[in-house]
């Protein structure tokens, strides 16, 4: 019928026009709507758990990683997705002069989208059910109704395209061909092959999926609108359709090649990531060259953009394609890449791609099409308003978040501790919010501009712009009579067909490039490079992936150590290719929220992982980390299996890397073995990192202004176990085995504190605190000095005499010999014969002076969760009593062995 | 090979410029559908049969 009727003509001009679905219209500008508002207090919600990180914490549905999740899908799909279709319906018509293949084919693909991706999605990435891979998280059965609408898509609108002669159609009919072509090549692509390649080579997939999922879905249709709706409201041609074909076609041909800039400094082939940087910059041109068409389009018609509200939003987001464009050009160069990389600099980039240029178009398109739909009301006063609220709240929210990206980037390279970029960051965190509050009220009032008023659809030379009309209508001066036998309308056919194929077989080429080649390099790299003591991991492991994917760790860490100087000297050795072997999909992230978990097996015990899970404000103050208290039964010593499980992955990330380098490290080095017992399972890095176990000397002769620091410090980074005074009855201390050390139940020697604080205790919660500047952990361990109060102010009980304390510390000697030298050594350093083989060092009392009270308790009850068992059974009480004296009379208080300044 | 494959694309662009500067009917052919979408729209915009009051 269609076919029939346009062998009747070559083109629509002159024709009787075609129908419009004006419901279909109605319907997906609509539903793109509430997509929008759903989305954007699915990010609202994220941005605040920033500040109160237990807001709305207590169910997985609603954590920070889920609602992270549909903030995103939901702006994809929701918004855009719906956005598209409606500008689809009302555009393809007026620029075909044909209507759409199937009215009941429009209303199976509304529901599709918005019953079948949209609403099952966002209930299926709250119960859990997910993939964790970054713009593709709705799981594969999501997936399947995508692909079957993007093909249903394809059917209603390029089957009437087909029928007309390429050299006619104008460039927004191109860009939504290729919007959907690309979309159906792309989307498989970027959901299906991470799930299936391992690590590395995933995230070369991955990468290229979302950087497609920009440029080949949502620049398209923003495209299609603004070079559709800047005619329509100027009533003039666009400036050049010549440039506009050759920024649609360098689009599609080199977008596909961006892609891998998202992994720059990554173990992927160098010689990709160098690719993808030059057609980065390539991208970034061609932004140039569109965006200079668009305006000169324009040209002249400012009171039109300050009067259409339509033309308002879409020559704003022109504006923000460009900063967006170059932007992102800029990001893929390495100097700038090596800097803001996984810091909220590339948060704000991402809103300003994402809301500033495809959301305004979007916008733009639903208020033109929306006032130009008989039988709606509008408001063009609450539509503006709007603009006004979305503009200075994405305006704000970008400043904001590339102000606070240069102080993380500056702050991780000043090797500061992680907590302190944290810290930073949080008022701008809290001005991030506010500015996502401006925009749900944007959106909100948009919603109103659509839904009330007074207005409805008049006939444009009716309407407000009339007055305009005679400065800005500009009477078609062309001919519409082509010679269609000319030689050059052939070489026009032959060019467009030409481009088409080569843009798909382009396409095709790029995952081939930056997908399939690199993968294969990675994978004859793994087979040469993995350590033959590989294991794989243990079915509780791999559980504990699973859940760590479910819950969305990946957004806030990062499992990649890049070749970075920042990376290697805070998290250790850049990651290998090998590493990454069974990581089906990947886990590397592309944001640090909080720090990288490459190489966090063994960091610290079981018991500390499970009390941050619980609760991470009660081992890290000022954490902003949510808590998944769902993964315990009450409590973190009640753990689920859930939890147990990803305790488990957590404790093996890095483990196999741990390994290998230690067993290199041993046949290079002697000292290893010790190194490998004193740091548990971070020896190599410890081996790596610093000078051979050496503690810096702390001089505790500390100023009232340090005290009062060292307080402060105290109360930040070690009350969640100590407590604030220091008793061991922090918050976390219940579920800790071994408990907290009772720091007001001994004296320490400045050696032991610096130990401690420098090598943290193995076998403990206790981790090292190389990552606080000296001038701190001396003001720490002034203050951990300060805990003990002065021997005369301490009530001992049974305090012997001076004859009774000789004799007793003389028995005392032979006691410890007989029943404690084994494990203390003879002088009571802790280094005995059995000491090697304990889990945790046994006490060095010549560092280390317990009080009186706190060795009986020892010898009576011993210290639950260490190789210290009670000796009520074993020792009378008068041995003990004598024990407790030679014990506090071996703490000799002052220098030995190596200090530095 | 990335940078082979930025090399051909140059040149392709390169080459559809030239293609373009010296060959003025081609031009012309080129910018043709931007006057006749206009024109098409104006038809759309303008058309009296859809437009109709607001129901009460």
């Amino acid at each position: 019928m269609i076919a029939t009727e346009l062998r009747a003509r070559d083109y629509a001009i002159g024709q009787p026009i075609a129908a419009v679905e004006h419901g279909l219209v109605r319907a997906h500008a609509l539903a793109s709507l509430g997509g929008l508002v759903v989305a954007a207090i699915f990010g609202l919600l994220v941005a605040v758990k920033f500040s109160l990180p237990e807001f709305l914490g207590q169910h997985d549905a609603l954590s920070w990683g889920r609602l992270r999740m549909n903030h995103t899908q939901g702006v994809f799909f929701g918004f855009l997705g719906n956005a598209a279709l409606a500008f689809a319906y009302y555009a393809s018509p007026r620029l075909l002069g044909l209507p759409v293949s199937s009215r009941r084919l429009g209303w199976f693909l509304f529901f599709l989208w918005n019953f079948g991706i949209v609403l099952p999605g966002w209930s299926l990435v709250s119960a859990g059910i997910l993939q964790p891979l970054e713009w593709a998280e709705f799981p594969p059965v999501v997936d399947a109704a995508v692909i079957l609408a993007v093909a249903c898509g394809a059917v209603q609108f390029l089957w009437p395209t087909f029928h007309l002669r390429v050299d006619r159609l104008y460039i927004s009919s191109w860009y939504l061909v290729g919007g959907f072509t690309f979309t159906a090549l792309a989307y498989p692509m970027g959901n299906v092959a991470p799930l299936y390649y391992p690590g590395s080579q995933g995230a070369a997939f991955s990468g290229l999926w979302i950087h497609d999922a920009v440029g080949l879905y949502a620049s398209p249709m923003a495209l299609a609108a603004i070079y559709y709706i800047i005619p329509a409201v100027t009533r003039r041609p666009i400036f050049s359709h010549f440039l506009s074909l050759l920024g649609f076609w360098l689009l599609f041909f080199v977008y596909p090649l961006n892609g891998m800039h998202h992994y720059l400094l990554t173990p992927l082939p160098m010689d990709a990531q160098l690719g993808a940087i030059v057609a980065s910059a390539y991208m970034g041109v061609n932004v140039v060259l569109v965006v200079t068409n668009l305006l000169l389009s324009v040209r002249g018609g400012t009171q039109m953009v300050a009067k259409d509200i339509s033309l308002r939003f879409i020559v704003t987001s022109v504006i923000l394609y460009l900063l967006a464009g170059v932007q992102g050009a800029l990001m893929a160069l390495l100097p700038l890449n090596r800097l803001t990389h996984f810091s909220d600099w590339v948060v704000g980039h991402s809103h300003l791609a994402l809301l500033g240029f495809a959301g305004f178009a979007a916008l733009g398109a639903i208020s033109h099409v929306w006032q130009h739909t008989p039988g709606v009301r509008y408001s063009r006063r609450a539509m503006a308003w709007a603009y006004w609220l979305a503009l200075f709240g994405l305006l704000f929210m970008v400043v904001d978040l590339t102000a606070v990206g240069l102080i993380q980037a500056h702050l991780w390279n000043l090797d500061v501790p992680w907590m302190t970029s944290v810290a930073e960051s949080r008022p701008y965190w809290a001005l991030r919010a506010a500015s996502g509050a401006m925009l749900v009220a944007a959106f909100v009032c948009f919603g109103c501009g659509l839904l009330t008023g007074s207005e409805y659809r008049q006939r444009v030379m009716d309407s407000h712009s009339l007055d305009l009309e005679a400065d800005l209508v500009v009477p078609v001066e062309r001919p519409a009579s082509p010679d269609f036998r000319h030689p050059a309308h052939g070489a026009l056919v032959a060019v467009a067909l030409s481009c088409f194929v080569a843009g798909v077989v382009f396409f095709v080429f790029s995952i081939v490039v930056l997908g399939i080649l690199p993968s294969r390099h990675v994978a004859a790299e793994i087979r040469d490079t993995t350590p033959a003591a590989w294991r794989p991991r243990t079915a509780a492991e791999e559980r504990g992936r699973e859940v760590y994917a479910r819950q969305g760790c990946a957004y806030c860490h990062t499992q990649q150590v890049r070749a970075v100087a920042a990376d290697v000297r805070r998290f250790g050795p850049a990651t290998e290719n090998w590493e990454t072997r069974e990581d089906a999909p990947h886990m590397w992230g592309t944001r640090r929220i909080g720090p990288d978990l490459a190489r966090e097996g063994g960091r610290r015990p079981d018991d500390w992982q499970r009390v941050h899970l619980y609760n991470p404000r009660w081992v890290e103050p000022g954490s902003v980390m949510p808590g998944y208290p769902w993964l315990f039964n009450g409590g973190p010593d009640q753990p689920t299996a859930e939890a147990t499980d990803l305790v488990a992955y957590l404790q093996w990330l890095g483990r196999p890397r741990q390994e290998r380098d230690l067993d290199a490290a041993e046949v290079t080095r002697a000292g290893g073995a010790r190194h490998k017992r004193l740091m548990g399972g971070t020896a190599m890095e410890e081996i790596a990192s610093t000078t051979d176990g050496t503690v810096p000397g702390l001089d505790l002769s500390m100023v009232e202004g340090d005290l009062q620091a060292g307080a402060g410090l105290f109360g930040q980074r070690c009350s969640g176990c100590h407590g604030m005074a220091g008793r061991g009855d922090g918050k976390a201390a219940s579920s800790l085995m071994p408990h907290p050390a009772d720091l007001s139940a001994a004296r320490f020697s400045s050696r032991r504190l610096a130990d401690v604080l420098w090598n943290g205790v193995p076998g403990t919660a206790m981790p090292r605190f190389r990552d606080i500047p000296l001038r701190d952990l001396r003001a720490i361990a002034s203050h951990v000095a300060t805990l003990r109060p002065a021997p005369a102010a301490i009530s001992e009980k049974r305090e012997p005499a001076r004859d009774e304390d000789e004799y007793g510390s003389a028995e005392g000697a032979v006691v410890f010999r007989v029943r404690c030298a084994v494990c203390h050594g003879a002088e009571g350093r802790g280094d005995g014969p059995a000491a090697a083989r304990l889990r945790r060092p046994p006490a060095d009392f010549s560092q280390k002076q317990p009080g009186s009270e706190r060795v009986r308790a020892v010898l009576l009850h011993g210290v639950p969760g260490t190789a210290m068992t009670p000796m009520q059974q074993n020792l009378s009480e008068r041995d003990r009593e004598a024990l407790v004296l030679f014990v506090r009379s071996l703490f000799e208080d002052g220098p030995r062995g190596k200090h530095v300044p | 090979m990335m940078t082979t494959l930025i090399t051909i694309l140059t040149f392709i662009l390169v080459a559809i410029i030239a293609l373009w500067a010296v060959w003025p009917r081609l031009r012309d052919l080129i910018e043709q559908p931007k006057y006749d979408v206009l024109k098409q729209i104006r038809e759309y915009e303008d058309e009296p049969g859809e437009t109709k009051p607001p129901p009460p």
